[in-house]
């Protein structure tokens, strides 16, 4: 039983580490969105005019980067938030133990 | 006209500058990558997942030694129930290993730096396809109040305030990216160097052959030394250290320059030899070479640094993030449905185990709590 449960406990340790659970979800808005401002220029098309004008390039160009950037910045920033919950549990017993301090001080 | 215009217009400076401005966001990206590579292999394989490991095993071994303490009812491994010097060894080793390798990982936090790497890598990169589309805050034509500046320099201020954030979050951890980064170009240039003096010792032993070919009085050099010039220079076009291409040139110098552009191995080596109708197709060739050197050069630029239309930011970005996105998700899926399978079926596994109390599989704990714990 103890290999069983060590066993599992490591695939859950992979699943926390990879942070699977939640880049998979955002992963795949990322390039759902992405898909779609394909289907749309292929689909649609644009017309020579349109490919010309500089709003209809910014518009793409900033929806394609913010959809890429999307997924980078929620891997990074859950990565962070994971080890700043590990270090705020440090941090806030040291807060509490100054607070102590400060306290017993002025009594 | 004014689009045209946006599309091929360089900022002041011109193309040389522009080249320059992407050469260095290029290099900052590579160098974000590399210590992010760097920090990656640290987390993950070095302290995370052994730090982990001596963990789960010490609770492992802790539970058995309760279970069992003389070890005679142990049945998954008897050999190791009977040494109980060794287990009561590592339970006392690996606790301390495990705390070690943890604390570690806290003082030098490789993962919160990979994370900061990974986004300043990829805000870098989404910087320089901006700039080379010119949207946006790079869009050449947009002179408000507050875009007064020059585009090539608002792209380089945004580029070093990237990777300035990122740095400046290295040195408060106590890591420096610019000398990380520095120690390993210097192990991995000097890596390069041993294998490539190793395959340049190897092809300088083997000497150029002469063909003649006597009904046509044709005389062909093979040399292999010239043939590894050409691969060389065109695999490792991009990431050439100072010293391959001191070396190159020198190598260059000794091979002569290739006269066929379909068959590098004849070189100049032996211009001499050649007849007077040899010499003229070898100078056309020549000529030909440069024209395809030139050829070569310009469509370099375009590949790298022109400004992009919609169709080439398309075609450049889009797609290929595209097709790397969705390489990724079902793998990505499939190791997350495989990962909850088996912690699922695992847990009711033990689940069951303990409810049917299956003493020839799982050690009942029942027994030994009603009993007094000898420590």
């Amino acid at each position: 039983m103890p290999i069983v449960l060590a066993i599992s406990a490591a695939a859950d340790a992979f699943l926390v580490f990879f942070q699977l659970e939640s880049v998979t979800p955002v992963l795949h808005v990322a390039y759902s969105e992405l898909r779609s401002i394909n289907i749309l220029l292929e689909t649609t098309g644009l017309t020579t005019l349109e490919t010309r004008l500089l709003l209809k390039k910014t518009m793409f160009v900033q929806h394609t980067e913010a959809a890429i950037l999307s997924y980078y910045k929620h891997m990074a920033n859950a990565t962070l938030r994971l080890e700043r919950s590990n270090q705020d549990e440090d941090a806030l017993e040291d807060q509490r133990r100054k607070l102590e301090k400060s306290f017993s001080k002025r009594l | 006209m004014m689009s045209t215009a946006h599309d091929f217009r360089n900022e002041l400076g011109g193309k040389k500058k522009d080249q320059e401005a992407i050469d260095l966001c290029n290099d900052l990206i590579d160098k974000a990558d590399g210590a992010k590579r760097c920090y990656q292999q640290a987390q993950a394989f070095v302290l995370r997942l052994n730090a982990r490991l001596a963990v789960v095993l010490s609770t492992v071994l802790a539970v058995v030694s309760i279970v069992c303490p003389s070890g005679e009812d142990l049945r998954i491994c008897p050999s190791f129930s009977d040494d109980t010097s060794i287990r009561n060894f590592s339970l006392v080793a690996l606790p301390i290993f495990a705390a070690a390798l943890l604390s570690t990982e806290s003082t030098f936090r490789p993962r919160a730096k990979y994370a900061t790497l990974l986004l300043a890598q990829h805000k870098l990169e989404s910087e320089k396809y901006k700039f080379r589309a010119r949207v946006g805050a790079y869009n050449s034509f947009d002179r408000s109040k507050s875009r007064k500046n020059n585009v090539r320099k608002r792209f380089m201020e945004e580029c070093k305030a990237v990777f300035e954030e990122c740095s400046k979050s290295e040195f408060k951890d106590g890591g420096v990216l610019e000398t990380k980064w520095h120690v390993l170009t210097l192990i991995r240039e000097s890596f390069r160097c041993a294998c490539f003096s190793r395959t340049l010792r190897k092809i300088k032993r083997t000497k150029p052959k002469i063909e003649l070919d006597y009904s046509t009085g044709k005389v062909t050099i093979l040399n292999p030394m010239r043939r590894f010039v050409e691969n060389f220079k065109h695999k490792n076009e991009n990431e050439r250290t100072n010293w391959e291409d001191k070396e190159l040139w020198a190598l260059e110098k000794e091979v002569g320059t290739a006269l066929d552009p379909e068959n590098p191995e004849i070189s100049t080596a032996r211009y001499d030899n050649f007849t007077e109708d040899e010499r003229m197709r070898l100078n056309h060739l020549e000529d030909l070479e440069s024209d395809l050197y030139q050829n070569r050069l310009v469509k370099g630029y375009r590949a790298k640094y022109r400004i992009l239309s919609i169709d080439d930011y398309i075609r450049e970005r889009l797609l290929p993030e595209m097709k790397k996105f969705r390489e990724e998700l079902p793998m990505l899926t499939f190791c997350r449905n495989a990962l909850q399978g088996i912690v699922i079926s695992l847990t009711a596994a033990t689940t069951f185990l303990v409810a049917t109390k299956m003493r020839s599989m799982c050690p009942s704990f029942w027994p030994y709590l009603q009993q007094p714990m000898h420590f």
